[in-house]
């Protein structure tokens, strides 16, 4: 099934008056279930190409194109709608973890379910952290969960982001060069992690530049100077 | 939710905001503290007057006559709870010790003097049961059976004391308790007497009884008749009866009570025979100069008697009546008055000069001097807490900055722009309570010690501020309004939350994207 559909996309940023087009005519499809590595050098417009399929940002309206999720238009999604879709069906992992300083392992885990649930959240915090301590243990985290991220390496920082990333068990996972910080070993184990999160029928789409990373993908897109080069 | 969470975890480990809190609670109790000292100034000021003056005055310059039926009009309105006579006079006060000091002099009766205003509480020798609350030693001589203080109570009501051991009773004074110098205030509250002294002709010094009330004291009056033309001066020695303090600087320094019927006698204001100046013909006031240079108008004896005459007819209110009431009400009593007798002066003119008229309104260029540096103080110190709240913003305009990736990070996993929003208000919210809650706390500490605090002051860095003569009371207001406590506490609140809308509105409004790449 076709879960996520991008069609001729375009995005342009301004640097003051001048016009930098990152994407040109960019056309994806995600089916569920599917590992799709996007491959590029930086600067190719991948990152960007990300987030609009995540809804954290907008492509140019004047170009025609847009993403579907399940056949519905992002860009006719109310704002409020978008965060919806943002809590509930995408989890972001970022390159640089992005995790919050001030709240520890679990709490950073959690925040998106309190994102998502507002007052609901109370009625669901037993679970919820129950869940995520799952997680964490699984990913070989349970006796740090009262760590602040200061205190992790970079490998167990990226681990907390994928467990934060999968709280609300989003239907997408989409990591943005999520082993680029990371030495090579830790990098393995971390792609063994987001591989293992697909089961269930996760889809999971990952920006890369390392293309040793995304042959482990089931598709390998190549994007170049803001378009697809099919490989 | 995660605005609580981030909230609280932002409030234990971020200082600058903390210091902002600081800011606002210094700001907020500096407010209720300036509220509270002017406005209890204003306060004390209109209650003392209410107190000490009564509620309304009705007063005539040269006397009252017929008064006793003025009285007796007077009472039997529903909303009067009380009327007494006054004679007010100045006099030339010579002390035991020998100095002249310038005072008010006013003939009271005790019980009706009493009932109408705070005359009894005002008695300051008298026996007590327990110290007062200040007096931790017990050291007020008050509470010693040194003294009969019930007898030195009672002799002040009544305004007499006994001649000699069980002698008759004759009138006497009760004074004000720093007219005199003999008594000094102690810290504790309290006054002790300090043992004075007199020159002797032969140069030495003669010891004085320690205690006021164990002297005499003479009055050099100048009475007035009823047509306001000067007698002969009288000087009249009276023993001190007991000592009084209202707290109201210049009374306690300047008046002297005495008996109602012995000051009308003094000064020829109760019922005498009457006389006119000689009439017929043009009024000419050099008639017999020539001879005499003697510039003062024969008198014809009419063979009737003037009425008996107060200065004032002093009234209180019921409870629950306002002095404005009662002054409408009095006005129309005094015009029933006025009708039944041709001698007296008219309702129009006491009303037209003002006459009849509150405390408030008798002091009206005081109180509304009061009133409007209250408000002046009052703007400037509102002001400066704004400042605050622009402290607030640019501290969370600052931390926005520096959370611009947080707020990204939010934002990519579903938090709305509102909450985000919300978070940063909350913050400030947090703030504003934490900060005002502060302030009250340190304003209430502040004010209820003030005296203490404005008295170590002096004591170790010679700063006086409050000099009674200067603001009338002997001691700084040292009560908080609640009302104003609510006041200052939730407006330092809004401030908070006012300088935290616009970084919260940024914050809200960032694009996730960016925010992510901020660095």
């Amino acid at each position: 099934m076709k879960l996520l559909e991008a069609t001729n996309l375009h995005k342009t940023y301004y640097l003051g008056k001048t016009k930098v087009p990152v994407l040109r005519g960019v056309s994806l499809d995600v089916h569920q279930g599917e590992f799709v590595a996007i491959l590029g050098a930086s600067g190719s417009g991948k990152s960007t190409l990300l987030h609009l399929l995540g809804g954290l940002d907008e492509p140019d309206s004047t170009a025609g194109g847009g993403v579907n999720f399940r056949g519905l238009t992002l860009s006719t999604f109310s704002q409020s709608a978008l965060d919806q879709y943002r809590a509930q069906s995408v989890g972001f992992v970022f390159q640089f973890y992005h995790l919050l300083p001030e709240l520890n392992v679990l709490q950073n885990v959690c925040i998106a379910a309190m994102a998502r649930w507002t007052f609901g959240y109370f009625s669901r915090k037993a679970a919820i952290e129950t869940r995520a301590r799952e997680l964490l243990t699984e990913f070989g985290l349970g006796t740090r969960l009262k760590h602040k991220p200061v205190e992790l390496s970079g490998g167990e920082r990226q681990r907390v982001a994928i467990a934060r990333a999968l709280i609300n068990d989003p239907q997408i996972l989409l990591a943005d060069e999520p082993t680029g910080n990371l030495d090579r070993k830790t990098g393995e184990t971390i792609l063994d992690l987001l591989i293992k999160s697909r089961r269930g029928g996760r889809s999971l789409v990952m920006v890369t530049h390392d293309a040793e990373v995304a042959k482990r993908a089931d598709r390998v897109v190549k994007i170049v100077d803001g378009v697809i080069n099919k490989a | 939710m995660y605005q609580i969470l981030l909230t609280r975890t932002y409030l234990l480990s971020k200082i600058m905001p903390l210091l902002a809190a600081i800011s606002l609670s210094l700001c907020t109790g500096l407010v209720l503290v300036v509220w509270s000292v002017m406005g209890g100034f204003l306060t004390t000021l209109l209650d003392t007057g209410r107190t000490f003056a009564g509620d309304v005055t009705i007063t005539w310059p040269s006397g009252i006559p017929h008064y006793q039926r003025l009285l007796e009009i007077v009472r039997k309105d529903p909303k009067v709870h009380a009327a007494t006579p006054v004679i007010e006079t100045f006099a030339l006060m010579r002390l035991p010790d020998d100095r002249v000091e310038g005072v008010q002099v006013r003939g009271i009766d005790g019980p009706s003097y009493a009932a109408t205003v705070g005359y009894d509480k005002a008695l300051w020798w008298r026996a007590l049961d327990a110290p007062i609350k200040t007096d931790e030693n017990g050291l007020d001589p008050r509470l010693s059976g040194e003294k009969d203080w019930k007898q030195i109570y009672d002799d002040g009501m009544s305004l007499t004391r006994s001649a000699g051991r069980n002698g008759p009773r004759i009138p006497a004074a009760v004074v004000g308790i720093d007219a005199s110098g003999f008594n000094k205030l102690q810290d504790e509250g309290y006054y002790v007497a300090l043992g004075l002294v007199r020159p002797t002709s032969d140069g030495r010094t003669q010891s004085l009884p320690r205690y006021l009330f164990e002297n005499s004291v003479t009055l050099n009056l100048i009475p007035l008749d009823s047509q306001g033309r000067l007698q002969t001066l009288v000087s009249k020695t009276l023993p001190v009866a007991n000592e009084f303090r209202t707290g109201v600087s210049e009374m306690d320094r300047r008046t002297v009570f005495v008996q109602f019927e012995e000051l009308q006698r003094l000064m020829k204001m109760d019922a005498v025979p009457k006389v006119v100046p000689k009439s017929g013909g043009a009024f000419n006031p050099y008639e017999g100069i020539e001879k005499t240079g003697d510039t003062k108008l024969p008198e014809i004896q009419t063979g009737e008697l003037a009425p008996a005459r107060a200065s004032t007819v002093l009234v209180k209110a019921k409870q629950g009546v306002s002095a404005d009431e009662l002054r409408a009400a009095m006005t129309a009593a005094y015009a029933q008055f006025a009708r039944e007798f041709r001698d007296v002066p008219s309702e129009e003119r006491l009303t037209g000069a003002n006459l009849i008229r509150t405390w408030a309104q008798a002091n009206a260029t005081l109180v509304n001097q009061v009133k409007r540096e209250t408000a002046l103080v009052l703007f400037l110190f509102w002001f400066i807490t704004l400042v605050c709240s622009v402290l607030i913003l640019a501290i969370f305009w600052a931390m926005i900055s520096e959370k611009t990736k947080d707020i990204g990070v939010l934002r990519s996993v579903g938090a709305t722009r509102s909450g985000i929003a919300g978070l940063w208000i909350g913050y400030g919210l947090i703030l504003g309570v934490v900060g005002s809650l502060a302030g009250l706390a340190l304003g209430y500490f502040v004010v209820t010690n003030i005296n203490a605090i404005h008295e170590a002051l002096g004591r170790y860095f010679g700063l006086y501020i409050w000099e009674p003569r200067v603001y009338l009371f002997s001691g700084i207001p040292d009560k908080v309004n609640p009302w104003h406590a609510l006041i200052v506490t939730s407006a330092g609140i809004g401030f908070a939350v006012v300088g935290a809308i616009v970084p919260a509105l940024r914050a809200a409004l960032m694009q996730p994207v960016r925010a992510l790449r901020f660095e």
